[in-house]
């Protein structure tokens, strides 16, 4: 070990294990690097969750205030809602609607989309559900929550339920 | 050789300190880095830009839940008011058949006297009434949104008028306040004494630990917790400074992340306050016929007062610009009572078919004397004796007849001497016979042939008795 410093040949037989000590250090140092690397990555895409959910849910809010014509008349998309569950009509033009709106959303990775269940509370009562996006298995990341109040019928709500199917 | 040696002494005084090193600097490198990418609660400016943002999202949730309730109940809200006669509590007591009345009589314990009472609604009484149905009404909405505590009973009223209808301003007096958010807590399964600092910092100086994700895990809370509802999350809700906290300066400055005025504004196509007034006058109205005609009779033979009085016809005129309308007519001992219920066409809800029904009702006392009886002029002679008949009287709630005589013209009612009273038809025999007359302290029978003057006194079911006569001087 101390050849290197006790004659000029000692620095060849020890300059190996010393360039392989400093190596070590230097791929000890890059393995730190691509560790933190990839908790970095996961933090960017929890952001990116985080982001998307809450662009989401900004869409969602517009999204229900957002006009259509129905029977020649211009009304919201929350009382279209509220339209169908008391009447169970114009199904088709509210789940386009919802399509559209989750097609439009921001998805975290490419491996991911939005889906929209729609109750009725506090039944806890499924009344109509759009999936944009399904994959075997149990992948749900955000979930967003928004109520809305039913005319006549203060006791009951409306539970939008909006969530991210993702494979990340 | 000499040389060589000395330069690797210094070689080995350099080895330890640059090998230690970057040991050394390895473990900083590698502490640091992993230091700066762990997110920290409240150092991780990013999250907390993200939390504080997804509040924002949450407070404009709850003000749209607050403002669509809202716009439900403004149209809501009218139809228990109109029900119950534009009031919430039942001023004059008298709940007839769920008609409250606005007239309705009272017996003075004083006195032991019937009196009327009048309780037609101000507009102020439709405004302040009003509001206590819509906060009842936005009272149930809030209650079964399970997101957010919407405080109830919070809104003070201003109403605008505009061209087409009215404004409604719903003025909070209490904010929405929210606690900070709940993950914080979900560690916990079971509620316990709080143990961090962190804990203390909760809605309203109390700790809040998650017990489950339904209300029925409220049982799980301990003795003095109370337990609420957050996002559909239970919490044991707790005092911390009771429990246990030392941290008491910020058990008392917490006071959530939050606090947002949930007040509104909105217009609704139907002025109700003006069209509940037009309800009102019609009303006044409507009594001031019904109590003219019961003052001078209602002239129709064999029917009740009220009956002929709040006769369709009359009432018609009185209320026939205020749409469909049914009225029902119900008596009761020395009264009346007339209830009305009126289907109000312009009122139009935009999330209802469901009509406005005005109801309310009216109760007369019934102190109105019947009018005079007219005797006519002219005795009728029959088989079994002379006759003396009159006109039926004009109040058709008459129960009986009493005659009197005097030889003199009589100038008030008491003067006359009674002949004959609890007469049920409209005629009296002539009594030749039995002494009814009285002539000074003495008593004697009617002469054939000789004139006296004659009058008839009505009393009706309530017990009234005709105020003034017309005596009629007849040869019997």
């Amino acid at each position: 070990m101390y050849k290197i410093f006790r004659y000029k040949k000692g620095i060849t037989e020890d300059l190996v294990p010393l360039i392989l000590t400093i190596s070590i250090f230097i791929v000890a140092i890059l393995v730190f690097h691509i560790n933190n690397l990839n908790k970095k990555k996961e933090i960017n895409i929890d952001i990116k969750e985080r982001v998307s959910s809450i662009k989401a849910e900004q869409k969602l809010l517009d999204f229900l205030e957002k006009k259509v014509e129905i029977d020649k008349k211009n009304i919201s998309i929350t009382d279209l809602l509220i339209v169908y569950y008391y009447e169970k009509s114009h199904e088709g033009i509210l789940v386009k609607e919802i399509e559209d709106m989750l097609d439009s959303l921001p998805k975290p990775v490419a491996a991911s989309g939005w889906n929209l269940n729609i109750y009725i509370m506090p039944e806890d009562e499924a009344i109509l559900d759009v999936v944009s996006y399904d994959v075997l298995g149990w992948f749900k990341k955000e979930s967003i929550t928004t109520y809305l109040p039913l005319p006549n019928n203060p006791e009951k709500n409306i539970r939008l339920n909006l969530w991210l199917e993702c494979q990340c | 050789m000499s040389m060589l040696a000395r330069i690797n002494k210094k070689a080995m005084a350099l080895y330890y300190p640059v090998m230690w090193g970057l040991l050394v600097g390895l473990s900083a490198f590698w502490v640091l880095n992993a230091y700066q990418n762990t997110p920290k609660n409240i150092e991780f400016i990013g999250q907390v830009f993200l939390d504080s943002y997804k509040e924002v999202q949450n407070v404009l949730d709850d003000l749209d839940y607050a403002q669509q309730s809202a716009k439900y109940s403004v149209y809501n809200a009218i139809y228990p008011l109109a029900k119950r006669g534009f009031y919430f509590k039942d001023p004059c007591q008298a709940n007839e058949m769920g008609y409250i009345m606005w007239k309705n009589i009272f017996l003075n314990l004083q006195t032991q006297e019937n009196v009327d009472y009048s309780c037609y609604p101000t507009k102020e009484d439709i405004k302040v009434n009003y509001a206590i149905f819509l906060n009842e009404e936005l009272n149930r909405y809030f209650k079964s949104y399970t997101y957010n505590l919407i405080p109830e009973n919070n809104y003070d009223l201003i109403f605008d008028k505009k061209e087409k209808g009215l404004e409604i301003k719903g003025v909070a007096t209490q904010k929405i306040r929210t606690p900070p958010n709940p993950v914080q807590y979900k560690q916990k399964i079971m509620p316990t004494l709080p143990e961090k600092e962190q804990d203390c910092l909760s809605k309203e100086g109390h700790v809040s630990i998650f017990v489950g994700n339904i209300l029925g895990a409220c049982e799980k809370c301990p003795g003095k917790a109370s337990c609420e509802s957050y996002r559909n999350e239970a919490y044991c809700k707790m005092d911390p400074c009771n429990l246990g906290c030392k941290w008491e300066d910020k058990c008392k400055r917490a006071n959530g992340v939050y606090a947002v005025d949930p007040s509104f504004e909105i217009e609704i196509s139907y002025n109700f306050i003006y069209e509940f007034e037009k309800y009102v006058s019609k009303a006044k109205e409507m009594e001031d016929k019904i109590t003219n005609c019961l003052r001078k009779g209602s002239g129709k033979p064999y029917d009740d007062d009220l009956t002929a009085c709040s006769d369709i016809d009359n009432l018609k005129k009185a209320i026939e610009d205020l749409g469909d309308y049914e009225i029902i007519q119900t008596t009761s001992l020395k009264g009346y009572t007339l209830l009305f219920k009126t289907e109000d066409n312009s009122f139009k809800n935009p999330y209802s078919e469901e009509k406005l029904i005005i109801k309310y009702g009216l109760k007369f006392l019934d102190k109105f004397p019947p009018p005079p009886t007219e005797i006519i002029a002219k005795i009728e002679e029959r088989e079994d004796g002379k006759y003396i008949r009159w006109k039926i009287n004009n109040a058709s709630d008459v129960a009986a007849y009493s005659i009197y005589v005097r030889s003199l013209e009589p100038k008030t009612i008491d003067e006359g001497n009674l002949l004959q009273e609890g007469i049920t038809n409209t005629e009296w025999k002539v009594d030749y016979i039995n002494e009814i007359m009285e002539v000074g302290d003495k008593k004697q029978a009617l002469q054939e042939g000789e004139e006296y003057w004659f009058y008839i006194i009505a009393y009706d079911n309530a017990g009234n008795k005709a105020e003034e006569i017309i005596p009629v001087q007849l040869t019997i």
